[in-house]
């Protein structure tokens, strides 16, 4: 190898190594690659010598070359990992400049997150009214004459109608059911949709009772529907609640509208089933009931109850949000103290 | 209710080794909810009976005495007892220490539980347990002796409401026999020896039966120990041997029955119905007034009970009885229940009754009496015997289709199968082809089981809920299911939660007064509820701007600065229309979203307001709200409203809040900007309708213009003039609006924002500085409006 070369090769390497800045980079680039850098004088020489001298030479002088390019350009990276943007540094640990100040209630957030799982499903989303009649939620809904829950103590009955029957004699609902029969009169069947709402009772209120609270209620009407199949809602239901599968047992309950009816408990997710103060020490939960319609709930829906069967769902949402975040006072829902409402970010 | 598992051992052979939590668990799946499982007895382990051998006063002592007793096996012990009952002979329980059980000293038991002490109702305060009534010998445990050993089911009577033939410890034996597969014994049969004899009337048709024993020879005792632990142990306390018994009798089998004072009646005892302005004094105590809806077991006399519910005070047993009439009688459900309601008074029997009951049971409900009575009054006789039984419960007579039943399950039981579910429940049933004939046992053809489907709930809960495997449902989807308003209301919350800071409240639809008031609606046809949840909260709201007003004023205890929303129901006294049913008749009510934002600057938080009520058409794609001068709410400053319009017709309003509202809704400092519109008028659109406007060809430029007009001169006719002025301007935007120093009185300084382009050239500063100017021209010839200085 020729001296020279090997000469160029080492000052060229301490010069891009010493450059301490870009600029001074690019000078040293400029004096060994520019126009008139010593490369580029290095090569324009090769045409002056003889054909076996210039193969030599060309060859190591071409190799140098890019070997200088290679160094350059390792350089500049490590220079410009060294180099900063910014003229003062920054705390990151500072908050940010948009905080969220405002929110969805808890439980209607609950109930959308809901939506999102059944509508997801094609189950419709159903509205009824909130002044309804006796006629919509008892007669319709299969309770007999003189069920206690028709009594005054349960029902908001409005003013001048109390007295009234049937579909004269009006109430702020006391649960969403009846208006599943307003929903079946409405649609054809095969029909399933959800209907979230607030619902009303007289009652003394506590830490566990309130007069105002949400529900929400779901209901799959078709040709074969076998009772088992309805565990897709409680599952549903569960699985977005709390985010993951949660064990279900179906056991016997009695409510007029369905025959049969179920009450769903959910494995006590405090004590995972092993008994705790939570669950009253037998490890589930009574969150819901359920059941199969009544046929003279889907008679009343205008529906032949030896053709079409189904299942009802009905949750009590106050109290899944209460046992998803932890609250111990339904009262507190209604409110509207920011102090609780804000927690929920 | 409270069953004890040591009675239901005398009605079925439960299988060994089964353990009261599994029978709680296994009623709780296939029948009814069990709440606890409560075991009695533990804490009188160490408590044994002693024979008291000798009382000896202690010197200087008054009441205290010294008394030795015979522990049996553990001995002569020494205790010291301040009770006036201790006598040589007795059997007391004394209390040995576990550790020393050797030692010569021990304790009298004194009950800390009221249960026990309830067992002897002749005892007086301070008195030790006299067991010598009992066979009891010295060493004996007190818990084997009082039968106290027991574990106690308590179930929930919420969940037993439509099974009337589970009110009673037998019923729940026979649904045990049924879920376990076991034997259920018989209940004794009457002797049908005993002499007719005309007891009973004429009985009003809402009787079904009545059946009458007249009892000669009672004494004044008590039950014997082991009835009264019974009763005890499922919350009876027991009164005296006759009445005890019935008591008894009615918790075995859940026919309620009543003793009379034979002395007092005049007999035959008949139903009828109670007279208008009819007084009767019960056994509670209580004197009550009765209308003719009311049933009442009388002589011709005089009432003597009010059927179904409770005994009256003049006829009852007493100590001086000596002969008794038992009432065995079957009652109307529905009458019963009313007329129970309608006094507000309930009895261990009107529970009963009033969930319909079977005839039949008052054959089992007599015979069981009768066979216990030789025990409980050994000297009495039973001298006569009458029974009237016009209604006879008739058996439900079902035929369900076993394709049917299939099909509901999802599992394929076969007809023998579901037969051998159903013969368990000793149903009656046989099978002809593809179908299922079944006689339903008089016990629960009163209640739930009448029809196809009640028949499939007792096979699949018999079976067992949890052995039907999950069958994933086959969905047939004809389209997309969108409710389209409710997506617009979510929309229009979730951009008012997360762009506008809002935080969204749920509040009462009740409010007070003094709010509607406060809001100028006190004057609005509002609906009322018959009973007020609240003091002066009977109304419905009409809008939802007094419950903003409420929230508002709860917050401001703790926050200066806060913006809430609410979205919900809203009611009126008017518009009622038939919607589902011609035989309903329903008010109008709406949806409605309102909203409040609370600081220090009106201004301020009306124009964050305006705001976010102008972008919601394009965040929930709606049609466009318009604003409007003209606005009818009396909530807000005259000056400071808008009124909101959609295709013409109003639907809410915009405001800053007046003093007087504020005053009245006690908010007593910051402002308050209020809106609320109707979320029914926005009609969502069905697809979107914003549109494209094409990048500009050539750039922009924006130039800001500062200058000073008059207070009085409104940006919507500035920019008005300026759009005029020359075609370049393709914006006119507003930047801001200052007052104070350097600014002559009644001025304001504003700055606005003029976007220029050309579709054919860029735009030179020196073209834009033109346009500014003649800008600034047109608005001085137009408002005066000047530079400034």
């Amino acid at each position: 190898m020729d001296t020279r070369v090997q000469d160029l090769r080492r000052r060229s390497i301490a010069s891009i190594d010493s450059a301490s800045s870009l600029d001074e980079l690019e000078s040293a680039r400029v004096a060994l690659l520019g126009k008139n850098g010593e490369i580029t004088r290095l090569l324009k020489t090769l045409g002056g010598l003889a054909p076996a001298e210039r193969r030599l030479l060309g060859a190591a002088a071409n190799d140098l070359k890019r070997e200088i390019e290679a160094s350059l350009d390792t350089r500049k990276r490590t220079l410009l990992d060294s180099e900063s943007s910014l003229q003062a540094p920054i705390d990151v640990t500072l908050p940010g400049t948009h905080s969220l100040r405002g929110g969805l209630h808890p439980t209607i957030q609950m109930m959308y997150d809901l939506n999102d799982a059944f509508q997801s499903m094609n189950f419709a989303i159903f509205d009824g009214p909130e002044i309804t009649s006796e006629l919509y939620e008892f007669d319709n809904m299969n309770f007999p004459a003189d069920h206690p829950a028709r009594e005054s103590m349960d029902t908001y009955w409005l003013a001048g109608t109390e007295d009234k029957r049937g579909g004269k004699r009006l109430n702020i609902r006391p649960h969403l059911t009846g208006a599943s029969v307003r929903y079946m009169q409405r649609n054809k069947p095969p029909f399933r949709f959800v209907y979230p709402g607030r619902v009303y009772r007289n009652e003394a209120t506590d830490p566990r009772h309130e007069r105002a609270f949400f529900q929400y209620e779901a209901l799959i009407v078709d040709r074969d529907f076998p009772f088992s199949s309805g565990q897709l809602l409680v599952k549903t239901i569960l699985a977005t609640v709390f985010g993951r599968s949660v064990r279900t047992r179906m056991r016997a309950g009695f409510f007029p509208f369905v025959e049969p009816g179920f009450e769903i408990d959910m494995e006590c997710l405090v004590c995972n089933g092993h008994g705790c103060r939570v669950c009253k020490h037998v490890g589930w939960l009574e969150i819901m009931p359920g059941g199969v319609p009544h046929p003279n709930v889907l008679q009343a829906g205008g529906l032949d109850p030896n053709e079409w069967m189904g299942f009802y769902l009905n949750v009590g949402l106050d109290r899944l949000v209460m046992m998803r975040y932890g609250i111990n006072d339904v009262r507190l829902f209604h409110t509207a103290d920011l102090r609780f409402l804000s927690k929920f970010k | 209710m409270r069953i004890s598992v040591d009675w239901l051992a005398d009605y079925v052979a439960l299988p060994p080794g089964l353990k009261p939590e599994q029978i709680a668990t296994d009623l709780t799946m296939a029948t009814v909810e069990v709440e606890g499982v409560v075991r009695l007895g533990r804490e009188l382990e160490w408590v044994k009976i002693a024979r008291v051998v000798s009382v000896d006063s202690l010197p200087g002592q008054s009441s205290a005495k010294s008394v030795r007793c015979d522990s049996g096996a553990f001995g002569l012990k020494e205790a010291v007892s301040t009770a006036s009952n201790v006598r040589p002979g007795m059997l007391m329980p004394v209390v040995l220490d576990p550790g020393h059980a050797n030692s010569s000293q021990v304790i009298v038991y004194a009950p800390a539980d009221d249960d026990i002490r309830a067992l002897f109702p002749n005892a007086k305060p301070g008195d030790v347990l006299d067991l010598s009534e009992t066979q009891a010998a010295p060493g004996d445990d007190l818990s084997d002796v009082i039968r106290w050993s027991d574990v106690v089911l308590e179930i929930d009577n919420k969940s037993l409401t439509h099974r009337p033939d589970l009110w009673g410890h037998y019923g729940i034996a026979r649904e045990l026999a049924a879920i376990y597969s076991c034997t259920l014994n018989p209940l004794p049969l009457r002797d049908p020896a005993i002499p007719k004899q005309r007891l009973v009337g004429a009985l009003d048709p809402a009787c079904n039966r009545f059946a009458a024993a007249r009892i000669s020879g009672v004494e004044n005792r008590q039950a014997p120990l082991w009835m009264r632990s019974r009763l005890v142990k499922v919350g009876q306390r027991p009164v005296n041997a006759l009445v005890d018994l019935t008591n008894y009798v009615m918790l075995a089998v859940g026919q309620p029955m009543h003793v009379f004072d034979a002395d007092k009646l005049d007999l035959p005892l008949g139903v009828r119905r109670a007279v208008p302005s009819e007084r009767l004094s019960l056994l509670d105590g209580q004197s009550y007034l009765l209308d003719s809806s009311m049933l009442v077991v009388a002589d011709h006399e005089a009432a003597h009970s009010l059927a179904g519910i409770m005994g009256g005070a003049a006829s009852a047993v007493s100590a001086s009885t000596r002969e008794t009439i038992l009432e065995t009688a079957n009652f109307d459900a529905a009458t019963v229940r009313r007329a129970s309601a309608r006094l507000s008074l309930r009895s261990e029997a009107s529970a009963r009754f009033e969930k319909a009951l079977d005839t039949q049971r008052v054959d089992e409900a007599v015979a069981l009496f009768l066979a216990l009575l030789r025990e409980v009054q050994p000297g009495s006789t039973v001298v006569g015997f009458d029974d009237v039984h016009p209604t006879p419960t008739k058996k439900n007579h079902i035929v369900a289709d076993v394709g049917f039943l299939q099909s509901r399950l999802g599992k394929a039981l076969n007809a023998d199968e579901l037969c051998a579910l159903l013969k368990r429940l000793e149903f009656e049933v046989t099978t002809d082809g593809d179908r299922l004939i079944i006689n339903v046992p008089t016990w629960r053809s009163t209640g739930d089981v009448s029809i196809p489907v009640d028949i499939l709930e007792e096979v699949a809960r018999l079976y067992g809920y949890e052995n039907f495997e999950f069958k994933p449902p086959a969905i047939r989807i004809e389209g997309p299911s969108l409710n389209r308003s409710a997506l617009t209301e979510r929309r229009i919350k979730e951009a008012l939660a997360f762009s506008g800071d809002m935080q969204e409240v749920v509040t009462y639809p009740w409010v007070e007064d003094h709010l509607l008031a406060a809001a100028g609606m006190d004057e609005c046809d509002t609906l009322r509820l018959a009973a007020a949840p609240a003091p002066n909260q009977s109304r419905l709201r009409p809008s939802l701007i007094p419950s903003l007003l409420k929230s508002v004023a709860t917050n401001l205890r703790y926050f200066d600065s806060f913006r809430i929303f609410e979205a919900g129901g809203v009611f009126a006294d008017t518009g009622y229309r038939s919607v589902d049913s011609q035989r309903e008749l329903l008010p109008l009510q709406r949806r409605s979203l309102g909203g409040a934002l609370v600081g220090p600057d009106a201004e301020a938080l009306f124009l964050d307001a305006k705001g976010l009520i102008e972008t919601i058409q394009r965040t929930a794609h709606v049609k466009p709200l318009e604003f409007v001068r003209d606005v009818d709410a009396g909530w807000a400053e005259a000056g400071a409203r808008l009124g909101l319009m959609v295709d013409g017709r109003r639907i809410g309003a915009l405001g800053v809040l007046t003093r007087r509202a504020k005053t009245l809704a006690d908010i007593k400092r910051l402002q308050v900007v209020l809106f609320e519109f109707d979320l029914n008028a926005l009609e969502p659109l069905p697809s979107r309708e914003n549109s494209f406007q094409e990048l500009p060809e050539f750039p922009e430029i924006d130039l800001d213009l500062s200058l000073l007009f008059p207070e009085e001169i409104e940006w919507a006719t500035i920019t008005l003039e300026v759009r005029a002025v020359d075609e370049l301007i393709r914006e006119v935007s507003y930047v801001d609006t200052f007052r104070g120093k350097g600014i002559p009185e009644s001025h304001k300084s504003l700055t606005l924002r003029l976007r220029l382009g050309s579709k054919a050239r860029t735009l030179t500063a020196e073209e834009g500085k033109q346009v500014a100017d003649r800008v600034a021209k047109a608005l001085g010839v137009k408002f005066g409006a000047r530079a400034r200085v």
